[in-house]
């Protein structure tokens, strides 16, 4: 899918509310580091959109900030881990795999 | 209310001596001397809102690379400033030439030379031509066509600073500055944005602004100094509770370390109030300039047939200084808030012992 800068701002901005909520007292140390290694990516190129002019902003996006193309692993790692516990634990994680997959969709 | 009876007491000094137009012109030059000085003053705490937002990213960021470590992670542990050096630069040259041009009013008002300004002033006038609009993101709120609107003529100032001596009479210079006096406070207003949205056009276009119309009509969609040091602010608080969690889950937290964690979560959250007290009130600011700036003009012109500044002049300019010592209060209260969380000494009295403008009654306000 492809997204403009406008759209992908608005999209990054729901994946960063949907990983705050998550309540990560029953994520692992392992995992929970992958969460906060995203986070801060994520939060990285919010960043990076508020504060360059793009000249177009209807224009295709595309990932401004390496640390937010290089988080693609930790993402991926982290939705494995939530399809994984899916089938026992789907309302204890079902926003941070909406983040997740919000985010991933962006790096698609 | 004191500030009301700052007012009347003004007007009554000014009625008093309306006959004597030497008591006027010592009223206007300290009226435009005043006004430069607060419009300097108001200049450095745009600079050091922009140094304290990447204050804030930094809090942020040392904090997410402690966490990350102490979970047995591998960091990335480059810093990314918000802002490079183009960016800060061109905010830059924006306010140094708005100190020039205000800097020159109050030289000219008290008929002292700029000739040793001028190689100052000349640079600045270079820099602001070299300003586009690439350097600021004003795509929240406006389109490119307005950005550029905005940071296109600000080179105005330029004609100003290189006018023969001769021609340097207060009243055209006040004339002409005027407009790209606005235009940079429009600019930087837009540039300061908001947290959210202020019109419900914003999530499929721009709000419907008139540029030229008066500043309190602005509407800004989400975006700006202020929604980054909210975002800011919002991902070191998520850190400090994301710890929370993680610690109580482990039961690892002994008392002390909750209280810590518990009163750093708390404190960041409280500096977030701050800061966007500050940007806010700075925006209002930036009104009351404009407003000050037109009734300068304005008693300027009048100058000649009344021998008294009008009224409205003198409530703008005592709301222009009301609302910059307001500013410079707020400002103290985030730099106190700040230094125990960055870990740097306090330095709120930087703004602190900065020069006041007079009160009506002639009390410094220097506090």
């Amino acid at each position: 899918m492809t997204n403009s800068y406008k759209d992908a701002l608005a999209q990054l901005e729901k994946a960063q509310s949907a990983l705050n909520v998550q309540d990560v007292s029953g994520l692992p140390a392992t995992q929970l580091v992958n969460l906060e290694r995203s986070k801060a990516a994520i939060y990285g190129e919010i960043q990076a959109l508020q504060a360059k002019q793009i000249a177009d902003r209807d224009g295709n996006y595309a990932a401004v900030t390496t640390e937010f193309q290089d988080c693609k692993a930790e993402l991926a790692d982290l939705s494995n881990w939530v399809s994984a516990r899916e089938a026992r634990d789907h309302a204890l994680f079902s926003t941070l795999a909406k983040g997740v997959s919000i985010a991933l969709s962006l790096l698609m | 209310m004191q500030r009301l009876l700052q007012i009347f007491v003004l007007i009554g000094f000014l009625s008093g001596f309306s006959a004597c137009s030497i008591v006027d012109d010592m009223l206007l030059t300290e009226e435009v001397g005043d006004f430069s000085r607060s419009v300097v003053a108001l200049s450095a705490i745009i600079t050091k809102e922009f140094s304290l937002a990447e204050e804030v990213n930094t809090i942020g960021f040392t904090d997410n690379l402690r966490f990350q470590l102490e979970l047995g992670g591998n960091p990335d542990t480059d810093l990314k400033p918000l802002f490079n050096a183009s960016d800060i630069a061109a905010r830059q040259s924006l306010l140094s030439g708005l100190n020039g041009y205000v800097e020159t009013l109050a030289a000219v008002a008290s008929g002292k030379s700029l000739s040793s300004e001028y190689a100052e002033l000349a640079g600045t006038a270079e820099n602001l031509k070299l300003v586009s609009a690439e350097s600021f993101n004003l795509t929240h709120s406006l389109s490119l066509l307005e950005s550029n609107q905005l940071v296109n003529d600000l080179s105005l100032f330029d004609k100003l600073f290189i006018l023969p001596e001769r021609d340097k009479r207060l009243l055209p210079i006040v004339e002409k500055g005027g407009t790209a006096l606005k235009k940079m406070a429009v600019l930087l207003y837009f540039d300061m944005g908001a947290v959210s949205d202020q019109s419900s056009k914003c999530s499929y276009t721009y709000p419907k602004n008139n540029l030229d119309a008066d500043m309190s009509s602005l509407r800004l969609c989400k975006g700006g100094l202020r929604s980054i040091v909210s975002n800011a602010i919002s991902f070191d608080t998520n850190i400090w509770k994301d710890k929370l969690s993680y610690m109580k889950a482990q039961g690892k937290d002994t008392a002390t370390e909750r209280n810590a964690a518990i009163e750093r979560l708390v404190s960041i959250q409280k500096l977030g109030q701050s800061m966007d007290k500050l940007l806010n009130e700075t925006q209002t600011t930036l009104i009351a300039m404009v407003k000050a700036h037109e009734t300068l003009e304005v008693t300027l012109q009048d100058a000649g047939k009344s021998s008294s500044p009008p009224v409205s002049a003198t409530v703008s300019s005592l709301l222009f200084h009301g609302k910059l010592r307001g500013l410079l209060e707020t400002m103290a209260t985030v730099q106190a808030a700040l230094a125990p969380l960055s870990g740097s000494p306090t330095t709120s009295r930087d703004f602190k012992s900065m020069t006041f403008p007079q009160t009506a009654s002639g009390e410094s306000d220097d506090k």
